[in-house]
């Protein structure tokens, strides 16, 4: 039955991102009309790639610990989703499921660092409570995600949170690895087309 | 929002300007925008990258706090639960306030350099957001006056040229005698109208703008014509399209007129990157001409040998700084190294450079602002820093506003430098057989003259 209800909160979920979605690109696009000086297509690549390496940024140079955290966090959250998709078998993984749990456990472990990051740092006064909520939502979506993914029985309490985090995403700011695409994506057409970011440097 | 849509913001004094401004952000949302106000996960990574966050390090001085300010005021609009629980997700609707702090935020505290984009993880571009600030300020009546005023002067002069050329061209004719002596070629002329020339040169107020460049071309046997009108292009500061797309108009307008085949931009930062990169967005498209910065002219002059240069003339350390609009914002970051390497002899890096640069401080309109000149000089002192590091004693730039800025921030920060233009080394550098007659520096007049022209 919980499994019915994550997958209709996932459908839920999905649906109003796919309306965003529609509403955004209803938006006008600024496109680069100007000639370009170098192809855009290789300052895309790079914004997705290798312009996201820790190394490609003075910030991420100098903040390369909380960078990293970050992206174990994410590492964490894509391993999460990728338990709850193979949950109903995932009995059929073995001991690789274990694999799993430490990925997941090194991702919640990154959540809860960020949240007490978030909380003490300078992001204290930039964060909204939406701020706070999503990441623990998130975070604990990883906890019991790692739970599941060693122990079947907490199957229930993993489906409770996705189910509460599928209907939350669309409202939070959650939805933002959705905003994330476009944004790298007219970064990399804007520095490729002139020649500042891309792999041709 | 059409720019017909928005002139009528702008032609009216507002009634009540925040629900104008929350009129002009509804109508002014492109998908490049969207992604700005949605995407910042509000980590605060940005922070350093910005040369005021660095210069004096304060919450309101990091970029995603700038950023959080409209998105504030978005998220009361367009956001479904910022509308039912505003606190939730941080929305609040526009104050009349609250616009007046945006005033010093978005003119004074940002100067557009994009270096906090660059360094975003997510690319959040905080100054496309500022722009929309700078168009909701300018809608509402409360841009800085002399940022508008210098702007409507040069829409003025574009639509009465007649009203000055007479004052013009006697003033390029005696410029010519100038530069008839700096070559030591009583031929020596500057084409001013002259149809079907290859390159328009578009100069900016001030003769130290001009005769380096005529000088350069004159050498190298182009053919060429000078522009009736500036390169300057205020209405980019003030994030008003249809401004500055009729000040860009008078450029395109002479171009087409005179069927050059190539614009050629003076040493100006925001001029080029706007009429480079901008206005194509604002005309619908390609102009039947190439824009080009004269760097980019001098780069290929050398690299063919069409001009000879001797890195002797230049044995002072010379260190270069990257403007944002050229570099950053627009692409040309080898172009002035290899005429470095061509016409200095001891050339030193700042660090960082090219795309990383820092801002001197003194960009998007905030160098003309007089009353924020404390900020700029606080602002820059991260850039200071870096010139000091060099060690150098000239420090080229291709960029005027960057030029009075860091000859501020050289006497502020007592650093021993003189600030030139790459085009004024490049003539320095000219083979001796080619150079009769030292170019003069920017002088005090000269620096005099540049104000009340730029302030219409």
């Amino acid at each position: 039955m919980l499994g019915w209800i994550v997958i209709l909160s996932f459908l839920f979920c999905i649906f109003m991102l796919l309306q965003r979605t529609v509403s955004f690109v209803k938006v006008q696009n600024k496109r680069e009309l100007a000639p370009p000086k170098f192809n855009p297509l290789s300052g895309i690549l790079y914004s997705f790639t290798l312009g996201m390496a820790p190394w490609a940024k003075e910030s991420t140079r100098r903040h390369w610990i909380l960078y990293v955290r970050g992206i174990l966090f994410h590492v964490g959250i894509f391993a999460s989703f990728f338990v709850l998709a193979i949950s109903p078998w995932i009995s059929l993984l073995g001991d690789w499921r274990y694999l799993f749990s430490f990925t997941i456990g090194v991702g919640f472990a990154g959540g809860v660092a960020g949240f007490f990051i978030r909380m003490f740092g300078k992001e204290k006064a930039l964060s909204t409570p939406d701020d706070y909520a999503s990441l623990a939502l998130i975070t604990l979506f990883q906890l019991t995600a790692l739970a599941f993914s060693s122990i079947d029985a907490w199957s229930n309490a993993f489906y409770i949170i996705t189910i509460i985090m599928f209907v939350y995403i669309p409202f939070s700011k959650i939805r933002h690895f959705l905003y994330f695409f476009f944004s790298r994506f007219f970064f990399g057409v804007k520095y490729g087309t002139r020649g500042v970011a891309g792999f041709h440097r | 929002m059409g720019p017909e849509e928005l002139q009528d913001f702008t032609g009216d004094v507002m009634e009540n300007a925040t629900s104008v401004a929350e009129e002009i952000l509804k109508k002014q949302m492109t998908q490049q925008l969207v992604s700005a106000l949605e995407v910042c996960a509000r980590c605060g990574i940005c922070a350093e990258s910005c040369h005021y966050y660095a210069s004096e390090p304060e919450m309101k001085h990091i970029p995603a706090t700038r950023g959080e300010a409209l998105r504030r005021v978005y998220r009361a609009l367009f956001d479904p639960i910022g509308r039912i629980f505003p606190k939730w997700v941080g929305a609040s609707k526009l104050t009349e306030e609250e616009l007046n702090v945006w005033v010093e935020m978005a003119f004074a505290r940002c100067t557009l350099c994009e270096r906090c984009t660059l360094n975003c993880p997510m690319g959040v571009d905080t100054a496309a957001m500022m722009q929309t600030v700078r168009k909701i300020l300018t809608a509402t009546g409360k841009a800085p006056e002399i940022l508008v005023q210098l702007v409507d002067a040069a829409i003025e002069r574009g639509k009465n040229p007649e009203l000055y050329r007479e004052f013009f061209l006697e003033q390029v004719a005696e410029l010519e005698k100038e530069l008839q002596e700096m070559t030591g070629d009583p031929k020596a002329h500057i084409p001013v109208e002259k149809v079907g020339a290859k390159i328009m040169c578009v100069p900016l107020s001030g003769t130290h703008t001009i005769l380096p460049a005529a000088h350069i071309m004159h050498k190298a046997g182009m053919d060429w014509t000078l522009s009736l009108f500036e390169a300057a292009n205020y209405g980019v500061f003030l994030g008003d399209i249809t401004r500055a797309k009729e000040v860009a108009q008078r450029i395109v307008d002479e171009a087409k007129r005179l069927a050059v085949k190539d614009i050629v931009i003076v040493e100006c930062g925001h001029a080029y990157t706007a009429l480079r990169w901008e206005a194509p967005k604002w005309f619908g498209g390609p102009f039947p001409f190439r824009i080009r910065s004269c760097i980019e002219m001098i780069d290929e002059l050398i690299a063919t040998k069409r001009i000879e240069v001797d890195p002797s003339a230049n044995s002072e350390p010379i260190t270069y700084h990257d403007s944002c609009n050229l570099a950053r914002k627009g692409g040309l970051l080898e172009e002035p190294r290899r005429i470095l390497a061509s016409v200095a002899q001891d050339f030193r890096e700042m660090v960082p450079n090219r795309h990383e640069n820092y801002c001197c401080g003194g960009g998007a309109g905030l160098v003309a602002v007089e009353e924020w000149r404390d900020i700029r000089l606080k602002a820059g002192r991260m850039k200071a820093d870096q010139i000091r590091a060099t060690g150098a004693r000239i420090v080229a730039t291709s960029c005027d506003n960057c030029r009075l800025q860091i000859t501020d921030l050289a006497e502020h920060y007592s650093l021993d430098v003189k600030v030139m233009s790459l085009a004024e080394l490049v003539v320095r550098a000219l083979v001796k057989k080619e150079r009769d007659a030292p170019l003069p520096l920017m002088t005090q007049e000269d620096k005099a003259h540049i104000s009340p022209m730029q302030k219409g």
